[in-house]
């Protein structure tokens, strides 16, 4: 095993986030193996509590809230990864020319960098939503486009110091390109803090799209644990398991995605692994 | 002396020079936002509430046959003659509104901030003086937790557990029906209604502030100052509290500055929660409504309102720390 696997598995809190994140992903993928409801369908008594026949009881319309639940991690998982990847893909490219590069290229970059930094995200994600509509893709366009910074900075910095290792200086001799270098040499020997950094980016893009849906700016059409919560708040002591429910589900996954990326780093991280041996 | 006055003020200076293409980048990201969204923006403008009159008046008020340039250097005129448009819904200038709602924002902030930065300075201060014992294990898992669970939902198990179930503090609102309107009374019963909403908020930042505190002390407390001052024979607590704190506070106010965006945007989610009459209730309720003068002007607003705490959080860190002006 290799040994950055074994140090994550001999850390509880790595192995229950990692357990709580898939388990609740193959709940969402198996969804229709795991509930004989619709999501939508309606027919039950409204405001059902929790029983045998609704395992979370049902809505103000006497949908089956299990199904809602199952159904809603879609939106989480789907939204999650698809802005990260997009904040992935912006964040590392960015970061790796600026860092590589140097000079007037950095300069751009990180003048570009520090203005979205400074733009309140959850606040300019709910104003830009609230006027270009509420769609699933317009909700993971503006959360990825909002969410690379931090990946930037990071992939500059450790760019800045591998460039001038001496692994860099033989490739260059060896007449490789900087495209080359940047993919093929640097980019593997910066891949822990970039896996680390993707994670926790999953786990802000998963609380950003609940909290927009939470607000009615997700997609109405999708239902999703933010949406049933907006829907709960009206019922809150009349049918508190409509709100229980879905928000311990994004509680749980996004608390799994924060361990996991703990977990990771202190694998990743010699330093940190020898810390944590002690 | 001087040199280092020299150089703290024109650091101060450079970072007063950062504001204005910043203001600017607001209003010209907000003009963008006018004019991409779909439709005529005259209509958007309008919001809802208006008739085909107003529409056509906003045209031509707005200048809309005119080229964008145009368009935009009048716009931008008008955003700083403090012309934030006017709410069809509410029948007023958007800066009234606005400005009607912002201090009971204000108090709400306040008292979330200053409780999470204080129990969560303290809170890390004992854990990082022994570091991965009882206390310190405990504190960490509730300070995860804290910064785990989205600030609608916690706002919603709280109103759960203390309003409904055991029926200590109102549901939501700011103000009894029956209140007193003035002197301590009135203070009280504003009181009794900001416990809940301040913890829902504070709970994030409350975690935040702990684990930042706590890295920077566990940090800084190996380092060779501080084993100068524990052989000058100081107590744990001294040695913490009057010699590393003052250097762990710098990148946690930085951090907790930059939050600030963060923090307005956990406005709108909690007010919206709690129903407290603030600028993130507003701004949902310019959401439900389509109120989009309304809504771009709250954008304006707090936008310039975030750019000004960045640059005193900056100003204070740089008080606290002469080093940043050679920076």
């Amino acid at each position: 095993m290799p040994i950055f696997l074994r140090a994550y598995s001999e850390n509880p809190s790595a192995v229950a986030g990692a357990v709580l994140v898939f388990a609740l992903v193959a709940a969402s993928i198996l969804a229709p193996l795991l509930t004989e409801f619709a999501p939508k369908e309606l027919g039950g008594a409204p405001l059902q509590p929790p029983g045998a026949g609704h395992l979370m009881g049902t809505d103000d319309l006497g949908r089956d809230l299990w199904a809602q639940f199952l159904y809603g991690g879609r939106a989480s998982v789907i939204v999650g990864l698809v802005a990260a990847a997009i904040s992935t893909v912006i964040g590392v490219s960015l970061g790796a020319i600026s860092g590589y590069f140097g000079g007037w290229v950095d300069d751009v970059v990180q003048r570009m960098t520090e203005m979205f930094s400074i733009v309140p995200r959850y606040f300019f994600a709910i104003v830009t939503v609230a006027i270009l509509g509420a769609s699933l893709i317009n909700v993971i366009c503006v959360i990825g486009l909002l969410s690379w910074p931090p990946m930037t900075k990071l992939v500059r910095a450790e760019f800045a110091t591998l460039r001038s290792r001496s692994f860099v200086d033989a490739a260059k001799m060896g007449g490789e390109g900087p495209m080359f270098i940047i993919f093929n040499e640097i980019l593997p020997n910066a891949l822990p803090p970039i896996v680390v950094q993707t994670i926790l980016t999953i786990s802000a893009a998963v609380l950003m799209e609940a909290t927009l849906s939470f607000l009615g700016l997700g997609d109405p059409n999708l239902i999703s644990w933010g949406l049933m919560l907006n829907k709960a708040q009206q019922f809150l002591t009349l049918a508190p398991w409509m709100a229980i429910f879905p928000g311990l589900a994004i509680s749980l996954f996004i608390l799994g995605l924060n361990l996991m990326g703990d977990g990771f780093n202190q694998a990743l991280n010699p330093r940190l692994r020898l810390e944590a041996r002690k | 002396m001087s040199g280092s006055f020299v150089s703290r003020l024109s650091y101060i200076l450079r970072r007063l020079a950062q504001v204005a293409p910043m203001i600017l980048a607001v209003v010209t990201i907000n003009f963008l936002l006018i004019n991409l969204a779909p439709g005529d923006p005259a209509t958007l403008m309008a919001g809802d509430f208006a008739d085909l009159e107003t529409i056509e008046r906003l045209r031509e008020e707005f200048g809309l046959n005119e080229p964008l340039h145009v368009q935009f250097s009048s716009y931008v005129w008008k955003v700083l003659n403090f012309d934030l448009g006017y709410s069809y819904q509410f029948r007023a200038p958007v800066l009234d509104i606005v400005l009607a709602r912002l201090p009971n924002t204000l108090i709400l902030l306040f008292f979330s901030f200053i409780l999470s930065m204080i129990l969560g300075i303290l809170l890390a201060a004992v854990s990082a003086r022994r570091p991965n014992r009882a206390f310190d294990n405990t504190a960490s898992s509730i300070a995860m937790l804290g910064y785990c669970l989205p600030m609608f939902w916690l706002g919603m198990m709280l109103i759960l557990i203390f309003s409904s179930t055991l029926r200590w503090f109102p549901t939501g609102g700011m103000y009894s029906l029956r209140a007193p309107s003035e002197g301590w009374p009135r203070m009280l019963d504003i009181g009794r209604h900001l416990v809940l909403p301040a913890l829902a908020y504070a709970a994030y930042f409350l975690a935040m502030a702990y684990r930042l505190t706590r890295a920077k002390l566990i940090e800084i407390l190996r380092e060779d100052y501080i084993r100068t001052a524990r052989m000058k024979g100081l107590s744990d607590w001294s040695v913490i509290f009057r010699h590393a704190l003052r250097n762990a506070l710098v990148p946690v106010i930085a951090v907790m500055g930059l939050d600030f965006g963060v923090m307005i945007g956990g406005a709108v989610v909690v007010e919206t929660v709690f129903s407290w009459p603030g600028v993130g209730r507003l701004m949902y309720e310019s959401i439900l409504s389509r109120d989009y003068p309304l809504l771009l002007g709250i954008f304006v607003i707090v936008s310039f309102g975030i750019i000004l705490v960045n640059l005193i959080a900056d100003l204070i860190c740089a008080m606290i720390d002469p080093r940043i002006a050679y920076g």
